[in-house]
């Protein structure tokens, strides 16, 4: 544990990030997407795209984790230099703040939708910011420990609405046909970029010795996401069908909306379930405005550390505000494209720095 | 930083949205039914409750004509009073509206509602869905049908329960539904039977034996009592399981399907069983079931959803087999077993 600085964190806080930030925001975005290409096999395809998106970040970390020994920024200027160190680390500040803005826009636009009309996407997204901003002015160990608690409540709680809705699965509905099998290889794809976040990953790591065990930190996050993810698009197929999943916005968060709590405990269970995803997307935008505020600090030595997270919280909004008069699902597939290629930039400077360790 | 702290806490109680419609400024829609109106769209009848009248609970009804099928609170507000559907508990679709085929657009526009439960009741009446609505308004709190549900939870008889959910599901995999039936007087409501929809038009109903033979064939009889006469004398058993399998095969190049229906039962205590009270009951079984399945062939609506399940379990037989007519055209042969706790 790194309690003694707030500029580090431990494995499972690692791990916790991960989940925390990545299950919510891609149970929103990425299973409708992926129905619509895979149809009824699209758990099939969440599963494939998203265990090879876990093997390979267990391979890329577990083999450049060595040479992060420092901060990956200043391992970035350290291994690269001045210049092409500034363009790696302008490219992942894009990336960072592109995919924050979009995930928020969308979550936004759900809580407008879901828990309240008359509050407007814009607010519910600028309060997220708001609470953003707090936590990333605390460093990366205040992201860290709240993450370690709501991966825990999230996980708890749709695994128990999981338990009761599995007995009534429809098992027809499931079973792909031979002709869908291309589009689940499709799909497949789709989930591989959709969970294709080295643009945070490789900046969170807790650059420590065991490089093993956060290797394998990362590689449990992506495989919890992944099994969480499948199970829950296999129970949205099953519980609305494959037509009407398509023609959901949130096929998986409203099939848990749709499971019948015992006792009728609940009354808003959507309410209750959006909660669970709001937080998640507290954790991605405070890790989106810090990973970015990071950045600025970095590249413009001198600046103050307040400045630099409001400025970040500034392009998180922008950019957030761009995918709401796009509409939200659409502009988070376009940055597909832009999450592979982060694979290469993230890789560079880890490269080489180990190619020059060697000689 | 302390400032900052405090406007942290304090800007999120903007997000409760309290500067909208209050409780006492909405109706909160109970049931909607729908009639169709020649040459005017739908005829939409809602069963509201109102939540500062004299008593919390009393109901009332309103009636709109609309072009479309689709419920928003600005089409239907009355006066300052804005309808809320977050609470809706059923759908009642009228004759009119099941015979001209309206069953589709309906229930897609309800589904595609955000504010509506994919959980909310579908029935189906043999008369106008408006007398329906008229007689739930007017025997209380208006919820009659939602308790209806809530309280025979496991021990419906000559019914089943509906969502929305699964209606949509339904018409979207196959070419024919069964959505329970409805029927009232001016004070009763009797929820039994089932419509029977054949390519979305209603083509038939169900008498209560062949729900039930219907239901049994789904598998879904569990929980049920199924009573059989002897003697004069009714006996009744408790069905505590109930499993349906089915195998597709091709023999003389015609497709035949074979359904494979099992029963757990338990004899209830007070009554005498006579020692064949098994084999009795598995005729009665039989019977209720084939007259379900030769009436849904007949009218050709694949309730089943034996052309989906086809498409699934082989998908070379449903390639070769598959036309319009190819439920009405296969075999279907029913074998019953029943086995005693």
């Amino acid at each position: 544990m790194n309690f003694s600085c707030n500029n580090k964190i431990s494995n499972n806080q690692l791990m916790s990030v991960i989940v925390a930030a990545f299950l919510g925001c891609t149970a929103v975005s990425a299973p409708l997407g992926i129905i619509k290409t895979a149809g009824g096999g699209a758990y099939i395809s969440v599963f494939l795209g998203g265990f090879a998106a876990a093997v390979l970040f267990y391979i890329l970390v577990r083999f450049t984790g060595k040479s992060i020994n420092d901060t990956y920024e200043n391992v970035v200027y350290n291994s690269l230099g001045k210049y092409l160190g500034f363009l790696v680390l302008l490219t992942v500040f894009v990336y960072v703040t592109v995919y924050g803005g979009f995930q928020l826009a969308t979550t936004a636009r759900m809580v407008h939708f879901t828990m309240e009309k008359s509050v407007s996407s814009l607010f519910a997204a600028l309060i997220i910011i708001l609470v953003a901003f707090y936590t990333s002015l605390r460093g990366r160990e205040c992201v860290g420990r709240i993450s370690e608690i709501a991966a825990v409540l999230m996980l708890v709680f749709i695994l128990f609405i999981f338990l009761i809705s599995a007995p009534s699965m429809d098992l027809i509905t499931l079973k792909p046909t031979p002709d869908e099998w291309q589009g689940i290889l499709k799909g497949a794809f789709m989930s591989f970029c959709s969970l294709s976040v080295a643009g945070y990953v490789f900046i969170m790591l807790p650059n420590g010795e065991n490089t093993k065990k956060t290797a394998f930190s990362v590689f449990l996050a992506f495989l919890i996401i992944t099994v969480v993810l499948s199970f829950g698009t296999a129970l949205a197929v099953s519980c609305f069908g494959v037509e009407e999943s398509k023609r959901k916005l949130w096929p998986v968060i409203q099939m848990m909306n749709y499971t019948e709590f015992p006792g009728s405990l609940v009354e808003r269970q959507e309410v209750l379930m959006s909660g669970f995803y709001v937080f998640s997307s507290f954790i991605l935008a405070s890790l989106s405005v810090h990973i970015s505020s990071v950045i600025i600090q970095k590249v413009f030595k001198n600046i103050n550390r307040v400045f630099s997270v409001f400025a970040s919280c500034a392009f998180v909004v922008f950019f957030c505000l761009v995918a709401l008069r796009k509409g939200g699902f659409e502009a988070v597939y376009g940055i597909y494209g832009f999450s592979l290629a982060m694979y290469a930039v993230m890789l560079l400077a880890p490269i080489v720095s180990l190619l020059r360790r060697k000689k | 930083m302390k400032r900052l702290i405090g406007l942290v806490l304090i800007l999120p109680f903007f997000v409760t949205g309290c500067g909208g419609n209050e409780i006492e400024g909405r109706n909160f829609v109970s049931t909607v039914g729908y009639d169709t109106e020649t040459n005017s769209g739908y005829k939409i009848s809602l069963c509201f409750i109102e939540p500062d009248g004299k008593d919390m609970y009393s109901a009332d009804k309103a009636e709109v004509v609309s072009p479309t099928a689709a419920v928003t609170d600005k089409v239907l507000s009355s006066g300052k009073r804005q309808m809320y559907f977050g609470h809706l508990k059923a759908v009642v679709i009228g004759s009119s509206a099941a015979e001209n085929g309206s069953l589709n657009e309906i229930l897609l526009d309800l589904s595609s509602n955000n504010d509506i439960s994919m959980d909310t009741v579908v029935l189906c009446s043999a008369n106008s869905a408006s007398g329906i609505i008229s007689t739930v308004s007017n025997s209380g709190d208006g919820l009659y049908i939602w308790d209806f549900y809530k309280n025979n939870k496991d021990k419906l008889y000559s019914t089943q329960k509906m969502t929305l959910a699964e209606a949509v599901k339904k018409l979207d995999t196959q070419n024919g539904i069964v959505i329970p039936a409805v029927d009232a007087d001016d004070e009763n409501l009797s929820i039994s039977g089932g419509v029977i929809f054949s390519d979305n038009i209603k083509t038939g109903v169900f008498d209560n034996n062949q729900i039930q033979g219907f239901i049994y064939v789904l598998g879904e009889g569990k929980g049920r009592n199924e009573t059989i006469s002897i003697n004069s004398e009714e006996v009744p058993f408790n069905i505590e399981k109930n499993t349906s399998s089915v195998k597709f095969y091709e023999q003389d190049g015609v497709l035949k399907a074979d359904y494979d229906i099992s029963f757990k039962v338990k004899r209830l205590d007070g009554f005498n069983y006579p020692e064949e009270a098994s084999e009795i009951l598995a005729q009665q079984i039989k019977e209720k079931c084939l007259s379900a399945v030769e009436k849904l062939q007949h009218l050709n609506s694949d309730s089943l959803g034996i052309a989906q399940r086809l498409k699934r379990q082989d998908n070379a037989l449903y390639n070769k087999f598959y036309n319009e007519e190819m439920f009405k055209n296969m075999v279907i042969n029913l074998e019953i077993n029943v086995s005693e706790k």
